[in-house]
């Protein structure tokens, strides 16, 4: 049983860290002002050239610089369409998933000869796992928190990062004041297209550590559409979360954790695993509208007794 | 004004033109950089389409998915939402419509009748599965593209259930369904082609949709709807309604192209994985502009370039995927608002300072 | 004086065609306030934008201290001295005042926001210009004449010397107006130069120097205010005398059409936008109602028809209830409306003019044949509506946001005024719309009143439009009913306007009957 806790929370957040970093990279364009739907096509890319790039240098370093630069090229393409061609977002990164899946998929098939994986094609390389000193002996939590990828840990502190360059520099504030009112932020002086620009290369670089994650730490090369829709299903987490990096990284955790529940329950029968793998997709839209009932029942609590309130308050200077 | 109106006109055609040619371009530039026989590959690309009457009818075949699909997205693009489960409703309803039309195969009805009530039964598929979506988008506000995507993954997954679970043939050695009876397929239509009788019910609903836009209440609350939401409300149109069912009858469209395409073209359900006709409907919707007279055109063009993809990598050892490289380019290209916007301006700055001095001068 | 702002021959070209500046030529002296007036759609707001770099323009120049400015952005010409405060506050609401003053030249401690010092300078700067006001208080909490205040020290604080200020006192009190006049003075003495742009010529004459008027997109030159007259400066951007008064007799009213009583209507923040708010509009008569801006009028448009949702009190079309009909339903019961948003509500600019004058009745048998939509019908009934109500244009399929604004109403009132309605919901009909538009849309209204019976509840800010156009008027303060007169033409201008400001309040007693 203690086993089993372990492995289960030690899953949880193995499997949480690509969702976060996708949150993240949606939560610094969110603040901007806007919704960053390509995160998925930014980690795929990503994937890919960490793989690539690690195979090449045999540096494990430059195969995660790799895959962040990738992220930070599609997010560079992105801005360049949707700021300089003002063109219309969602199809925009409509194209570029479809770009960035197909594109992969081709460059894949153009290294290996063969469409699956780049396994025994590419000598790429695994970013280490980390055991840390004193908590690994902790009972219990120690082998939840220790020994991870140290790419699981750095999500971590990409949300704390995340949140300090949001709300504690100039970078942040203007960032915020540009996704509030661009019109505000534009009389100023600011830039809007090169704020959001920013913030899109800040979240292609995140979104590009997610897809480092996956090819670099989860397994050790890249297959085809192996992100699998956790892109989306960070978009999502970023979304209930209304901007806050926090939150949103809450929320990927609750999401990796349907993941956990799904991997865990595959191992049995073959029929009923495809119903298991549906699990975090079912579990994202369900999250995504208990989520949107809760807020719009509150909304609608607080609005009822604001007006009950106006409606007695009314009443009450009409008798005087 | 008419002028402006003009030049507005010969732009918009102008725009996809050119974003075609310059998707089609760089396709080709790919391709000289990337093969090792360039003078082959381009050869094998653009005029490879052309060169056997298999090949010639290839095109059409890969055409008849992408109109269902096509005109599928004109209803999701002309209210605005972005709904992409066509593609997950595409495999979908070819699984349904195999298990179905396994299912009925003692039933003894006539080829006619077996194929319509097939092809419905994927058109119900495609109604309920993208109205999902669209009704959680209205009522909650959810976005729909995570929406929609996430239930695309569900219906893979669902498919592949019933793919291993109920419909299988273990007497094959690879994963596929038992053969759909004779008389529920669309034969032949040429010998030789590969040019089903499909095609008929591809060009009829062509037809249907394109009258449904432009001639019906419907069309026209879709289109107001989708031009200015607020406008529609205030005006008494129920919007809400209005875009959940665009939606469903989009969705609908996707549903029959998959039953089709099963009846069609496969004597077995045999996908394992999303097939990307949901995802070109999307292309040949954003080429056709949205609107469904032009899908033909803009499905055959894109058909053409697959069966162009298909040629080079089945003679030389370029994948198909390639292919992205267009779709991509040409999607951003058009929906990017200030391409050839600059040309346009000027053009239009230019008639309208000709036409203040020939006032001027009156 | 010395001239500190030169404009030669700028023109600007939409990329619709629309000339909105032609040759537009005039220059500003420092320490001088310069008013800058025209009609709605006279083109000010464009040359106010591509003096502050935020529109560009195909002929022409600006010279400031004789220096030509070549300016891509509003920061350009921030950089160049030249500031603007705009009518929409470009304020960031989460963010406190100091830091919405200092965004763009945030002072900075490492990489990271130094929110003292930020809080320090603007402080500072608040007393030394003599505003008072916390600079950690959030926008969102402060009122509008801070909201203005904040603005301008966030121009000053940049070191513009030219202002540039877009109708200021559009949103402010009377007593706000006279501290924003007393400070504007304390800034042209230390030798700033200011444009006022305003349409209400009795501030001008007040507070402006000279005065630099615009018809039409063409520039009519500069006058010493000394040597003008509210006539003439009126004269000059409407171009002659409108004698806009009309004779119309008094009404025959029939019975109750709309009939409201006790309405509340709450916001989304508790505030009760509509309260309390009695009245009826009989058959046969226009009833007016004046408020300053802001009062309620939106939200009672949006309740009576049905786009947005009333809490309590009631409103019945011909006796029936506005809740729990459809909006179609109320206009299939005579309810017809004309928005005060046409831009973006009233009609659907991207839509053809024929889409926009059918879109209240496609559906219905006349214009069906079968199940599909007769179009020689539809086509028959929007040529006559074009040719009725005079509609510039090349012919049905024409996008409306090709029009002027208005024709663009002219689109909206034939579609609203050929609905067979009798109850009719006109808000701002005639805003920023050119003068033969705007008599053609009051005659209607009248007419359409008092010889086919419809009854009209007029919502406007002008009250020459009020004066002329109601039977009765209502003034609305505050989401509440304050003044009431039974005859509109025996009202004074100035008295509406002390109603209007809560200078003066009728006592319940004082309106009875009068509702």
């Amino acid at each position: 049983m203690i086993n089993f806790i372990t492995n289960f929370g030690f899953s949880v957040l193995r499997l949480s860290t690509p969702i976060i970093y996708a949150a993240l990279a949606c939560t610094v364009t969110k603040k901007a002002g806007l919704l960053n739907m390509s995160v998925e096509g930014m980690m795929l890319c990503a994937a890919l050239l960490g793989v690539i790039s690690s195979a090449l240098t045999q540096s494990v370093l430059l195969g995660v610089l790799g895959a962040m630069l990738a992220g930070c090229l599609v997010g560079a393409l992105i801005s360049y369409v949707n700021l300089v061609g003002k063109s219309e977002l969602y199809l925009t990164c409509i194209a570029i998933n479809l770009m960035a899946t197909g594109g992969t998929t081709f460059a894949l098939y153009m290294i290996t000869g063969a469409k699956g994986t780049t396994f025994s094609y590419l000598a790429s390389l695994a970013v280490p796992t980390i055991q840390i000193p004193i908590i690994k002996d902790i009972p219990l939590l120690g082998p939840i928190l220790s020994g991870h990828s140290l790419l699981t840990y750095l999500a971590f502190l990409c949300t704390a990062l995340i949140w300090w360059l949001l709300f504690k520099t100039r970078l942040g504030l203007r960032l915020r004041s540009v996704g509030e009112n661009p019109h505000a932020a534009e009389s100023v002086g600011i830039s809007v297209t090169r704020i959001r620009t920013t913030a899109y290369l800040i979240a292609g670089a995140v979104a590009g550590l997610g897809g480092a994650f996956m090819s670099m730490s989860y397994v050790a090369w890249f297959s085809r559409d192996m992100v699998a829709g956790r892109g989306f299903i960070g978009l999502s987490a970023n979304n209930i979360a209304n901007g806050s990096p926090v939150v949103a990284t809450i929320f990927s955790m609750l999401f990796g954790m349907a993941d956990t529940v799904a991997n865990i329950l595959q191992l049995t029968d073959a029929g009923i695993a495809y119903f298991v793998k549906m699990l975090p997709y079912v579990i994202t839209i369900v999250g995504m509208v208990v989520m949107s009932v809760f807020q719009i029942r509150r909304r609608k609590h607080m609005k009822q007794k604001a007006v009950a309130a106006a409606i007695q308050e009314a009443a009450a200077e009409k008798q005087t | 004004m008419k002028n402006v109106r003009r030049v507005e006109a010969v732009f918009e055609v102008l725009r996809i033109v050119v974003a075609f040619l310059v998707a089609y371009g760089l396709t080709l530039l790919v391709l000289v950089i990337i093969s090792e026989d360039p003078a082959q590959a381009i050869y094998s690309f653009t005029v490879g389409p052309f060169t056997t009457p298999r090949r010639i009818g290839g095109i059409i075949q890969k055409a008849v998915p992408l109109v269902f699909t096509g005109l599928g997205m004109c209803f999701m693009y002309s209210v605005n939402r972005f709904n992409l489960s066509g593609e997950g409703i595409f495999i979908m309803s070819a699984c349904i419509t195999t298990y179905f039309a396994l299912s009925m195969q003692g039933l003894g009805l006539p080829k006619w009748l077996y194929i319509l009530v097939l092809l419905a039964i994927g058109a119900l598929v495609g109604f309920v599965l993208a109205s999902i979506p669209a009704i959680i988008n209205v009522k909650l506000g959810a976005n729909i593209i995570v929406l929609s995507i996430m239930l695309n993954y569900i219906l893979l997954y669902f498919t592949q259930f019933v793919l291993t679970r109920v419909v299988r043939d273990v007497g094959v050695s690879y994963t596929a369904s038992y053969e759909i009876p004779v008389t529920a397929r669309f034969g032949e239509l040429i010998p030789r082609t590969g040019i089903h009788t499909g095609v008929f019910v591809a060009l009829l609903f062509c037809v249907v949709v394109t009258v449904l836009f432009k001639k019906t209440s419907l069309g026209f609350e879709m289109r107001t709807v989708g031009s200015n939401p607020d406008f529609a409300v205030q005006i008494g149109i129920n919007a809400v309604t209005t875009i959940v069912l665009a939606q469903a009858l989009g969705g609908a469209l996707a549903g029959v192209g998959g039953s089709l395409e099963q009846l069609a073209m496969n004597s077995r359900f045999q996908w394992t994985e999303l097939t990307n006709h949901g995802m070109n409907g999307v292309v040949v919707a954003v080429l056709a502009k949205k609107r469904p007279q032009y899908v033909i055109l803009t499905a055959l063009l894109m058909a053409y370039i697959r069966q162009g993809a298909q040629v080079v990598s089945s003679s030389t050892d370029i994948p198909a995927e390639f292919i992205v490289l267009v779709q991509g380019v040409i999607i951003l290209m058009v929906a990017a608002e200030t391409f050839l916007s600059k040309t346009r301006n000027k053009i239009i700055y230019e008639s309208a300072l000709r036409s203040t001095e020939n006032s001027n001068a009156a | 004086m010395s001239e500190l702002l030169r404009v030669e021959n700028l023109t600007k070209v939409y990329s619709n065609g629309f000339v909105a500046n032609s040759d537009i030529s005039f220059s500003v002296n420092a320490g001088e306030i310069h008013a800058l007036v025209g009609e709605n759609g006279a083109g000010k707001t464009t040359l106010m934008k591509m003096l502050f770099g935020m529109e560009d323009y195909q002929k022409g120049a600006i010279y400031l201290n004789d220096k030509k400015l070549e300016m891509k952005s509003a920061l350009d010409a921030i950089h160049n001295g030249i500031g603007m405060i705009h009518q929409h506050f470009m304020l960031v609401p989460s963010l406190s005042i100091a830091e919405n003053i200092v965004l763009g030249i945030e002072p900075t401690k490492a990489v990271m926001f130094n929110y003292k010092e930020a809080v320090r300078m603007t402080s500072e700067a608040a007393k030394k210009y003599g505003f008072d006001l916390d600079v950690t208080q959030r926008v969102s909490d402060i009122s509008v004449g801070s909201m203005q205040k904040v603005e301008i020290l966030k121009a000053l604080i940049r070191g513009v010397k030219v202002l540039i200020m877009d109708e200021p006192t559009a949103v402010l009190t009377p007593q706000e107006t006279r501290e924003l006049f007393e400070q504007l003075h304390r800034l042209q003495e230390q030798g700033y130069a200011i444009i006022f742009i305003s349409h209400k010529l009795e501030e001008i004459m007040e507070l402006c120097d000279r005065v630099t008027v615009l018809r039409k997109g063409k520039c009519l030159g500069t006058y010493d205010i000394s040597d003008m007259t509210q006539e003439r400066i009126s004269n000059l951007m409407i171009g002659r005398d409108v004698e806009l008064r009309f004779q119309k007799d008094d009404p025959e009213s029939g019975e109750d059409l709309l009939l409201v009583s006790d309405l509340i209507v709450v916001g989304d923040d508790g505030k009760r936008n509509i309260d309390g708010v009695s009245f009826r509009v009989r058959a046969g008569e226009v009833v007016g109602i004046a408020g300053v801006e802001g009062s309620g009028q939106t939200e009672l448009a949006a309740a009576i028809t049905g786009t947005e949702p009333y809490h309590s009190g009631s409103i019945t079309l011909s006796g029936e209830e506005i809740r729990g009909h459809t909006v179609r339903q109320l206009r299939e019961m005579g309810m017809a409306s004309i928005h005060e948003d046409r831009m973006t509500i009233g009609a659907s600019v991207n839509q053809s003019i024929r889409d926009n004058i059918i879109a209240d009745r496609f559906y219905r048998p006349e214009f069906r044949k079968f199940i599909f939509t007769d179009k020689k019908a539809i086509d028959e009934f929007v040529d006559r509506c074009i040719e009725e109500f005079e509609i510039a244009c090349d012919d049905a399929d024409q996008p409306v946001r090709m029009l002027s604004g208005g024709n663009i109403q002219k689109v909206v009132v034939a579609r609203e005024f050929t609905s067979g309605c009798r109850f009719i919901l006109a808000s701002q009909p005639t805003r920023g719309i050119d003068v033969g538009t705007t008599e053609m849309i009051r005659k209607r209204l009248v007419s359409m009143s008092h010889e086919n019976k419809v009854a009209t509840l007029l919502i406007s800010a002008d009250l020459n439009e009020l004066l002329e156009v109601s039977d009765r008027l209502l003034v609305l303060r505050r989401g509440k009913i304050v003044a009431a007169f039974p005859k509109a033409s025996e009202v004074s201008e100035d008295k509406l306007g002390e109603y209007m400001l809560g200078i003066r309040t009728m006592t319940p007693q004082e309106m009875e009957g009068l509702l």
